[in-house]
């Protein structure tokens, strides 16, 4: 009986972590960016997987524009210096865009939208959106790492550094980091995506990175993370 | 200040449940078959819609078959009679094996999996799974019902009947016997559906009457993932 329990107590976890649109969401982007990569922008199997995935998140991601909408909308922590709060505002903003025009390309791609010039432009533009959106979260993360480093260092300084909010604030930082290292590579998937410099960046090259930030999410959408316990 | 914040609480309440992957499924199920009653089959943009969902869902699903053999392993509430534990964890096996074989249809549809005629007996097989899921659903909550309403009327008869609308546990139990209804309304339209998709009375259950009833039966899962059921407090 143990060892079903076992199973099944694993099992519980898999499926909390399967129930959110989020992650189901990005073991798509996994999929459909491991499949451009391997497809390095010829026709085959593989395009056609990329093509039906990325279509198949336009319509999973329909009324997703309102979670940014939310957070545009909501108050930042206390003590956030303006010029993050204004980043990280735009970064919503920019995002939401993004997913509301990208509702009006999946309108396009299936069809029901019959301007396709429109489409084309509109996904475009949205593109453009969530390059930007990324440009700011990257530019947020090292804002916030910066704030971090200097409150820890203030730390060392009055011999904290065994403090429990100490290792609470290493920890934040060690997911900053994380983070910024996502949305920099994401820029990159944006630059790919958009082909604004098609000879570095081949759909080969923006499908490796793609993935990658792909599985970065999958990792930070797990339900507890691994605590820094083992030194 | 005050309508803003108002609007913040109920877009929360939104992202709270479009963050459910269950709910942005049967939203997605109710395009797929919204455009099946629209194209009644015929070829068009509802057909493309229809079969584009249809596909969008498969991919999004991958790996779903595990909340179902979670549940097939985990214990029944106590005091379930053992014909309906029976049947409830057939339907777990069932829709299961459903979601398992479904992946491969997904596999089969976009191509790297190159067997076309067996991917097409899968996709038949996982089907005939689906209905018999919906089946073992339909007749788990008519026995659930019933057990409901022997419980309900022998409470009616020690709390008797002036009082009965006051006492907490009888309209708990008035609230489940409600809710079983509905999930018993819902499986037996999705039987229906089941048909329609396996094209077993072509003439009767068209591609039509299967959008209706799969449009219908979509709204009814929308419902009853909402966060919190409107409470009848108002009778």
């Amino acid at each position: 009986m143990t060892t079903l329990d076992l199973t099944r107590a694993e099992l519980a976890l898999i499926v909390l972590y399967l129930n959110k649109a989020e992650a189901r969401d990005k073991i798509c982007r996994a999929i459909q960016y491991g499949s451009k990569f391997l497809s390095g922008g010829q026709p085959g199997t593989a395009q056609t997987v990329d093509k039906n995935t990325s279509l198949a998140r336009k319509v999973f991601r329909l009324f997703k524009f309102v979670n940014d909408f939310h957070g545009l909308i909501s108050p930042v922590p206390k003590g956030t210096p303006l010029p993050l709060v204004l980043l990280g505002k735009s970064k919503n903003a920019l995002l939401s865009t993004f997913l509301f025009l990208d509702q009006i390309v999946w309108l396009g791609r299936s069809g029901i939208y019959k301007n396709k010039e429109r489409t084309e432009l509109l996904g475009r533009i949205s593109l453009f959106c969530w390059l930007g959106s990324s440009v700011c979260t990257s530019a947020v993360e090292i804002g916030e790492l910066g704030r971090l480093s200097s409150s820890m260092k203030k730390m060392e300084k009055e011999l904290k550094a065994d403090d429990e909010l100490y290792r609470a604030k290493l920890q934040k930082s060690n997911d900053r980091t994380l983070a910024l290292i996502k949305s920099s590579m994401d820029i990159i998937v944006a630059i790919g995506l958009l082909q604004l410099a098609p000879k570095t960046i081949s759909p080969r090259v923006t499908g490796a990175f793609g993935f990658t930030t792909s599985l970065i999410s999958c990792y930070q959408l797990l339900p507890s993370r691994p605590k820094l316990k083992t030194p | 200040m005050s309508t803003l914040e108002t609007t913040r609480a109920e877009l929360g309440l939104v992202v709270v449940y479009l963050n459910k992957a269950e709910a942005r499924d049967k939203i997605c199920r109710a395009i797929q078959y919204g455009s099946k009653f629209l194209s009644d089959g015929q070829p068009g943009t509802a057909q493309n819609v229809d079969k584009n969902t249809s596909l969008a869902r498969k991919v999004f699903r991958l790996f779903k078959f595990v909340n179902d053999l979670h549940a097939l392993i985990s214990p029944v509430p106590k005091g379930t009679p053992l014909p309906l534990v029976l049947l409830g964890k057939s339907k777990n096996a069932l829709l299961s094996t459903f979601l398992f074989l479904d992946q491969i249809v997904w596999l089969g549809r976009t191509g790297i999996y190159k067997d076309k005629e067996r991917a097409e007996i899968l996709g038949r097989i996982s089907l005939f799974c689906w209905m018999g899921s919906s089946v073992c659903t339909s007749l788990v909550e008519v026995g659930e019902l019933g057990r409901l309403s022997a419980s309900i009327k022998k409470l009616e008869k020690e709390i008797g009947n002036k009082d009965k609308h006051q006492n907490e546990q009888y309209r708990a139990k008035v609230e489940k016997s409600n809710e079983r209804s509905l999930a018993l309304i819902k499986a037996g339209m999705d039987v229906v559906v089941a048909f329609g998709l396996l094209q077993l009375a072509p003439k009767k259950v068209t591609p039509r009457v299967t959008g209706a009833f799969g449009f219908a039966s979509s709204l009814i899962s929308c419902y009853q993932l909402l966060p919190s059921h409107p409470k009848s407090k108002m009778v």
